[in-house]
């Protein structure tokens, strides 16, 4: 941790630094960029890589974002009971200029992946307002072929970075690795496209459902160390393949199905363990379906259909609208947690 | 000398001493929530009293109230099979807590932060540290300074442009 100084608390009393540094770990981004003027090593703090990690490890706030033109935060689990959950819009890079729908690519430790742009990438921490845009393709025809393409970004512990994934299904693989600040790319024509949706980060890989040359799909899992593609079989039941995509709740990976008026979700339970996929009983209809996570331990906070913002009873599936005021007609959500993490690596050490 | 597995049943009661000189008796199973004593108690020296001078008689009180609430006497006689009994009993829990920390001063508190880091009781410090964390969250930065008698070392330019930076914060 920053500094040995020790602060004292009431009547020039010293507080151990340990405690002091406790303390602190539990205030939200806001306060700790508003202390940021209160002296050298309070703004020191705010990028210690020590602080920013036991302050990501004790942050249980959780916000929902969702993009149309504009991104727009919501404090979901704090606002009081009586209450109307309202969103705040965010700035963002190239917001004035862009017409276009902004995508979110994923989140992941407060940091989130948008492209406010066809094929123009940023990461960007809504918390702190700090950005960085990922470095262009160097490879124009890979940049081209943005139509048989799928996303991805995810964080790995072991090396401590964060990867942007390009796959351009059935040629390359373009990994952007954020603390390089470099571009890789690594051949692998396996897979086809099933759908352009961004993939799933989870344990350390970016999950998404792709096809095999024979038409069988599986959930291809690129591994972000190994950087490459391994795969995880979908569950059985899926056999009559529709519309596939990946998605993750409370740090499970999860299969959402739809074909005509057959609709399916699942959750395996237990990560690479086939036997261990779960359906989730969902009781209306739906084309495109997003889980962003538990509301109050027990329900499930869904998007549906890029419209609607939905509570899924666990026990019999009935969906209930979660009222929000001022959300755009139609959106991209995601989930992300606040936290001091710096999409400028420069910053990390 | 006894052996550390015996001493642990030996001793039914552990004699605290305050940094003041008191005296607390306190039951080895209330004891065991603080972590220094818990490894005393492991390693058989909870015999006659323990000194604690980092933590006074008022401050000492006060931890072993903590400590006596969250300790259950009877936690495997009694059947909680209702899982909204235990839901409830979690929320009167968390209302105690509270109504236990907002009823301190702010010398009470710093004392009780110093007391449950020095004895290790976790679940206390976490409790108080959130309690100053909620304190501090909505100040301005001179506030802080005052609270916690910090002197600023930045420039006037310096803190102008930090200040302008982080604008939005300020809101």
């Amino acid at each position: 941790m920053s500094g040995g100084s020790v602060q004292s608390f009431k009547n020039n009393l010293p507080l151990p630094h340990e405690i002091f540094i406790d303390i602190l770990s539990r205030l939200p981004v806001k306060s700790l960029c508003r202390f940021k003027c209160v002296s050298k090593s309070w703004l020191a703090l705010t990028t210690d890589p020590l602080f920013v990690k036991l302050h990501l490890d004790r942050t249980k706030i959780h916000r929902l974002i969702l993009a149309s033109r504009s991104l727009y935060s919501i404090d979901h689990e704090t606002t009081p009971i009586n209450e109307e959950v309202v969103s705040v819009q965010l700035d963002f890079p190239l917001k004035k200029n862009t017409s276009d729908f902004v995508e979110i690519i994923s989140s992941c430790n407060g940091l989130l992946c948008i492209m406010p742009e066809p094929e123009v990438f940023f990461v960007i921490n809504p918390s702190t307002r700090e950005y960085k845009r990922v470095q262009d393709f160097q490879n124009p025809t890979l940049s081209s072929l943005s139509d048989q393409s799928v996303y991805g970004f995810g964080y790995v512990q072991s090396i401590d970075d964060y990867k942007f994934v390009k796959y351009v299904c059935g040629s390359t693989v373009c990994v952007f690795s954020l603390k390089n600040n470099s571009w890789k790319y690594i051949e692998d024509s396996r897979y086809r496209c099933q759908l352009c949706v961004p993939g799933t980060p989870l344990n350390g890989a970016i999950h998404w459902v792709l096809k095999h040359q024979d038409g069988d799909c599986v959930i291809a899992a690129f591994d972000l160390v190994e950087e490459r593609f391994k795969d995880l079989a979908l569950p059985d039941a899926l056999t009559n393949f529709g519309v596939l995509s990946t998605g993750v709740l409370e740090g499970r990976l999860c299969v959402q199905h739809h074909q005509g008026m057959e609709k399916q979700f699942w959750v395996m339970k237990e990560y690479g363990v086939k036997e261990s996929w779960t359906r989730v009983l969902i009781q209306e209809g739906y084309r495109i379906l997003k889980p962003l996570c538990l509301w109050k331990d027990c329900k499930i906070l869904l998007a549906i259909n890029k419209k609607r913002l939905v509570l899924c009873n666990q026990r019999d599936g009935a969906l209930k609208d979660f009222e929000v005021t001022g959300i755009p007609f139609h959106f991209d959500a995601d989930v992300y947690v606040e936290s001091l993490i710096s999409p400028n690596c420069s910053k990390w050490n | 000398m006894s052996t550390p597995s015996s001493s642990v049943f030996s001793y039914r009661v552990l004699k605290l001493k305050s940094s003041d000189g008191e005296i607390f008796e306190v039951k080895q199973t209330v004891a065991v929530q603080s972590g220094v004593l818990k490894q005393m108690m492991e390693d058989g020296c909870t015999e006659g009293e323990i000194p604690l001078n980092n933590v006074d008689s008022p401050t000492l009180a006060k931890i072993i109230e903590w400590c006596n609430k969250h300790h259950d006497d009877d936690v495997e006689g009694r059947v909680l099979s209702q899982e909204k009994e235990k839901e409830k009993e979690k929320a009167d829990m968390k209302r105690w807590e509270s109504e236990f920390i907002d009823a301190l001063n702010r010398d009470e508190l710093y004392f009780l932060l110093i007391g449950s880091n020095y004895m290790n009781i976790k679940e206390l410090l976490d409790c108080a540290a959130q309690k100053v964390a909620g304190m501090v969250k909505g100040k301005t930065p001179e506030a802080i300074r005052e609270m916690f008698n910090i002197q600023s070392d930045f420039t006037e330019e310096e803190e102008k442009a930090i200040r302008k930076e982080n604008q939005w914060a300020f809101n």
